[in-house]
């Protein structure tokens, strides 16, 4: 009877996860628990590194069985139905569908339309010539990419990036590198918190004290009936101009055409807090669970995380070089650090200009100068994705 | 390395990127500019009936200083406050309140709201 115990003991044991765990899944665990310190203690971008966190060390507990990557990743390049008809697909399957079928970034940009103001942007337009120029990172980095021998797909999924927009970042790397979406998504939302580390020294060294001292005019008022027009005019040209991100930009502009039309302010706070809260929730635990080990500890997620980083200061470097050019053209009358607000990182990369403006006078406030090419880099981004998704999709 | 590739889908991003927004630049100058011109278009018309509007305005300032007489101290509470938070070095060294008005204390802002809504009730048409 002893032996009979001792037996099945064992066998409970050698069945369990404890001794099934790699070196693999120990080191995701390790990684998982310090970005759950660094969402938890530092708050770095936590509504989504948090549940980004949790899902990785979820899908690194051996024999769990709540992400089969083979469903959505196979010879065919189709989702593999039959496991969910027979029952084999586990939880995390089920909320991959909808990054898989690409249903929630353009539900958060509902959110994210319902909660920016395009008052600042509409009030300067020039601030959208900012936003483009800070598109450069991400081409720099794909073509870095490129150079460390990614599939020209994968290069350009990694090269997003640079524009600083979680949302356009996994929406184009579920269509372009699936393998690679959870190292993306990390290196986005990392690199999106660290705003305030890596733009301040590259912002300080391409302006000169005199050009951070310049105090810009103030803003003038914006219409409701402006506010209103605004999304409606994006959504046509953009969608006409790139169909391919047609789901992104429409759903942003449908969040804040319900913002500031003012008649369906239930709907506009339900995309703002239930909905947004909700897909986040979903959204992140299933990018966690995409980063098994087996995928996620290569080389290949150094070079992106390296390439992220390089995305991020070109961006903000060809920004702040073409604020200095404005500047120079409108005889000084633009702050040449607002043009690195134009990575999209909404609305971190205004308050670091506005913080960096100060250092120089504190009198100068430029945040709702910034917020401009900040929300024209959001657009931005959206339209470079739809080019790369349409060149290398 | 497809440097080909590379090229091409980097000058053709760059220039659908900035064409996109240059677009839209131009469209939202462009409805910017036509707005302010009909509101100023709108302002000279409605100059003829401006006296009668500024008498009714007068009356309401004077009853919303009666009865919100700290609001200025307020923003610059706020304003502050937002100073503060924006910029480390920042410090508020004092307070001064250049202006000041007495209020009765021994009315309570029941009474206030009382005599606001029917002074606004006189002026109404």
């Amino acid at each position: 009877m002893i032996k009979d115990f001792i037996d099945t003991v064992g066998q409970l044991l050698s069945d369990s996860g404890f001794a099934n765990f790699t070196w693999g899944q120990l080191l995701m665990i390790l990684i998982s628990c310090v970005l759950m310190y660094l969402a938890i203690k530092k708050q770095y971008e936590p509504l989504l590194l948090l549940p980004i966190a949790f899902g990785m060390l979820l899908t690194n507990l051996p024999i769990a069985g709540i992400y089969h990557p083979d469903i959505f990743i196979n010879e065919s390049q189709h989702i593999d139905w039959s496991a969910f008809a027979n029952g084999e697909a586990g939880l995390v399957d089920i909320f991959y569908l909808g990054i898989k079928l690409g249903i929630y970034p353009p539900l958060i940009f509902i959110g994210v339309g319902a909660m920016t103001d395009f008052g600042p942007l509409i009030a300067n337009p020039k601030s959208f010539l900012l936003g483009a120029a800070a598109q450069f990172g991400i081409f720099a980095a794909f073509i870095g990419a490129l150079l460390f021998g990614f599939a020209p797909a994968v290069a350009g999924a990694i090269g997003i990036i640079g524009g600083a927009d979680g949302p356009t970042a996994i929406y184009l790397a579920s269509k372009l590198a699936p393998d690679h979406l959870g190292a993306i998504a990390v290196a986005a939302y990392s690199y999106m918190a660290l705003v305030p580390i890596i733009q301040p020294p590259i912002m300080k060294l391409l302006t000169t004290k005199k050009e951070r001292s310049i105090v810009m005019e103030q803003l003038r008022p914006v219409s409701k009936l402006e506010k209103i027009c605004f999304p409606i005019i994006v959504m046509i040209l953009v969608i006409c101009l790139v169909p391919d991100v047609a789901a992104l930009v429409g759903c942003l502009m449908l969040g804040n055409l319900m913002k500031e039309s003012g008649v369906v302010e239930r709907l506009s706070k339900t995309v703002q807090n239930e909905l947004m809260n909700i897909v986040t929730v979903l959204l992140g635990v299933s990018v966690g669970c995409t980063a098994k080990a087996e995928n996620f500890l290569s080389g290949g997620t150094l070079v992106i995380l390296g390439m992220g980083l390089v995305a991020f200061a070109i961006a903000t470097a060809f920004g702040v070089l073409f604020g200095k050019l404005m500047c120079v053209i409108t005889k000084g009358k633009i702050n040449p650090l607002i043009g690195a607000a134009g990575v999209s990182a909404v609305p971190m990369a205004a308050r670091v200009v506005q913080k960096v403006g100060q250092q120089e006078n504190p009198g100068n406030f430029l945040l709702m100068h910034a917020m401009g090419p900040n929300v024209a880099g959001v657009i931005g981004s959206a339209v470079a994705a739809g080019v790369l998704l349409s060149m290398l999709g | 390395m497809d440097w080909k590739l590379a090229l091409s889908v980097t000058l053709v991003g760059i220039s659908i990127v900035f064409l996109a927004l240059v677009c839209l630049w131009l469209i939202v100058q462009g409805i910017g500019a036509f707005m302010s011109r009909s509101k100023k278009d709108g302002g000279e018309k409605s100059l003829a009936v401006k006296p009668e509007i500024r008498e009714e305005t007068a009356a309401e300032e004077v009853i919303f200083d009666a009865g919100n007489n700290f609001e200025e101290e307020l923003v610059a509470v706020i304003t502050a406050a937002i100073a503060q938070y924006e910029s480390g070095e920042f410090r508020i060294k004092s307070i001064v309140r250049k202006r000041s008005k007495r209020v009765e204390k021994k009315r309570s802002a029941w009474a206030l709201e009382g005599m606001r809504s029917g002074i606004e009730n006189r002026f109404r048409v």
